[in-house]
């Protein structure tokens, strides 16, 4: 046995020691409300936007993901069953009722349904936050506390099953920060940052939306006349992304770097009239704290045990 | 006998598969996309230049007062859906443009709101942006694709 080996054991073991350092059964059933909760709004209010791809010709048909199994759109019927069947699996999912089946299928369905509706030509970015946490979410013991499966006693504890997936949850969250800096630099480089790149996007953007027909920023159209404000706010943004595994440093800095991530989709919000629904009302950084602490649970009745630190 | 989804066997496998299939774009060629595993180009590329091109539907009155039509009209209640559909029509040709230009008359005449409107034009418009915000919004340049009555009965 080589001399490297008790020192490669060594950090193995620190390395699963961190990431499968043990949480509040709680808290990642917190998360499975929030998040459940949040996917259960957003796909019933969606089910008119869902649907309206039947009424799309076959030739703007450009399959994604999962979909590209499909060589041609779906019969209307076989878009609108899982549309409708969405929420209800939701709720299914959100209250831990029967979560060992409901878990993964509503993570497999809403990634179907979702990635459907990316496959017309037009990639969005708002929800593959969403997508991402429902896998993980319904693929682990999110349900073992605070779900109906608990309450009729199909549920036991499990010690060890609640931090990992967590943990995983925020490392995913990052990553995608991670990506999109990454992207930047891969695509522009820094002229990203010192050039007038990110000016003329945001003037674009916002061209285009009102010659389309829709809602602009007005805050967007009168900032491009400055152009010293975009280098500024290009390296800002990009140093957010970037440094998003800072937030794995502690509490403190996770809490930060969330405040500062919210602040940015806020900006883009403000100055693009862009809305990503799922990181500005707080859920895409909500595996970040401690959220089996929200008064909210008190109050409807949820109770667990004294919760350690994230 | 049933999956342990609790134990470190199945935490490290869903972890190392999940982080592998977040991660994989950054391995493929810049600015590919999918869903819901993307490199997150939206924004990356950013724009060289302020010259902008628009494919957009203009309604136009008896007077010839023109009002761009909205995404919900063209495709659905995402602008960039629009916008999408609108290209992909030019690109395809006049016949294409032609009869999306027909689709959303039809839709138009069946809308009280649009009840003044009497023709659509499907245009290609390029503006220069930063001109555009200072207060100048006529196109550089001009280019229409397809031109349509709406319907009246």
């Amino acid at each position: 046995m080589s001399e490297e080996t008790p020192r490669l054991r060594a950090a193995i073991a620190a390395v699963d020691a961190w990431f499968r350092r043990d949480a509040p059964t709680e808290r990642l059933a917190a998360l499975r409300l929030l998040i459940g909760a949040f996917a259960t709004v957003y796909v019933a209010a969606r089910v008119v936007h869902l649907i309206s791809f039947v009424d799309f010709p076959a030739r703007n048909f450009a399959p994604v993901g999962v979909v590209s199994l499909l060589t041609a759109p779906l019969p209307a019927a076989l878009v609108i069953a899982p549309v409708v069947l969405a929420p209800i699996l939701a709720l299914a999912f959100t209250l831990g009722w029967r979560f060992r089946v409901t878990g993964p299928a509503f993570a497999a369905l809403l990634l179907w349904v979702l990635t459907y509706r990316n496959s017309w030509g037009m990639v969005f970015h708002t929800e593959n936050l969403l997508v991402i946490h429902v896998l993980v979410l319904g693929l682990t013991r999110s349900a073992d506390a605070w779900s109906l499966d608990a309450r009729r006693g199909a549920a036991s504890p499990r010690p060890g099953a609640y931090g990992w997936p967590v943990r995983l949850l925020v490392l995913l969250t990052l990553a995608t920060y991670v990506l999109a800096g990454v992207a930047k630099l891969r695509l522009s480089g820094l002229a990203w940052v010192d050039s007038d790149l990110l000016r003329n996007h945001i003037a674009y953007d916002n061209l285009r939306k009102l010659e389309l027909g829709d809602t602009h920023s007005p805050i967007g159209a009168a900032l491009v006349a400055r152009g010293w404000l975009f280098p500024p706010l290009a390296a800002t943004s990009l140093a957010l992304e970037l440094l998003a595994p800072l937030a794995l440093v502690g509490p403190r800095l996770a809490r930060v770097w969330a405040l500062a991530a919210w602040a940015f989709h806020a900006g883009v919000l403000a100055v693009m009239a862009i809305f990503f629904p799922y990181p500005l009302l707080g859920f895409g950084f909500a595996p970040l704290f401690a959220v089996e602490r929200l008064p909210l649970w008190r109050w409807l009745g949820l109770r667990g045990r004294e919760p350690a630190d994230p | 006998m049933a999956l342990d989804r609790g134990g470190a066997g199945y935490a490290w496998v869903l972890a190392a598969a999940m982080l592998a299939l977040v991660l994989r774009p950054v391995c493929q060629h810049a600015g590919s996309d999918s869903f819901p595993f993307s490199s997150y180009p939206m924004f990356a590329l950013g724009r060289p230049s302020a010259l902008s091109d628009v494919h957009h539907l203009v309604a136009f009155d008896a007077a010839g007062v023109g009002r761009p039509v909205p995404p919900k009209l063209v495709a659905n209640d995402e602008v960039l859906q629009a916008e999408v559909t609108l290209h992909r029509a030019v690109r395809a040709g006049r016949k294409t443009s032609a009869a999306l230009c027909k689709q959303v008359a039809a839709r138009l005449a069946d809308d009280p709101a649009w009840s003044d409107i009497v023709r659509l034009e499907l245009l290609s418009d390029r503006y220069d942006a930063l001109v555009y915000f200072a207060g100048d919004t006529a196109p550089i340049r001009t280019k229409r694709r397809a031109r349509c009555k709406v319907p009246r009965a």
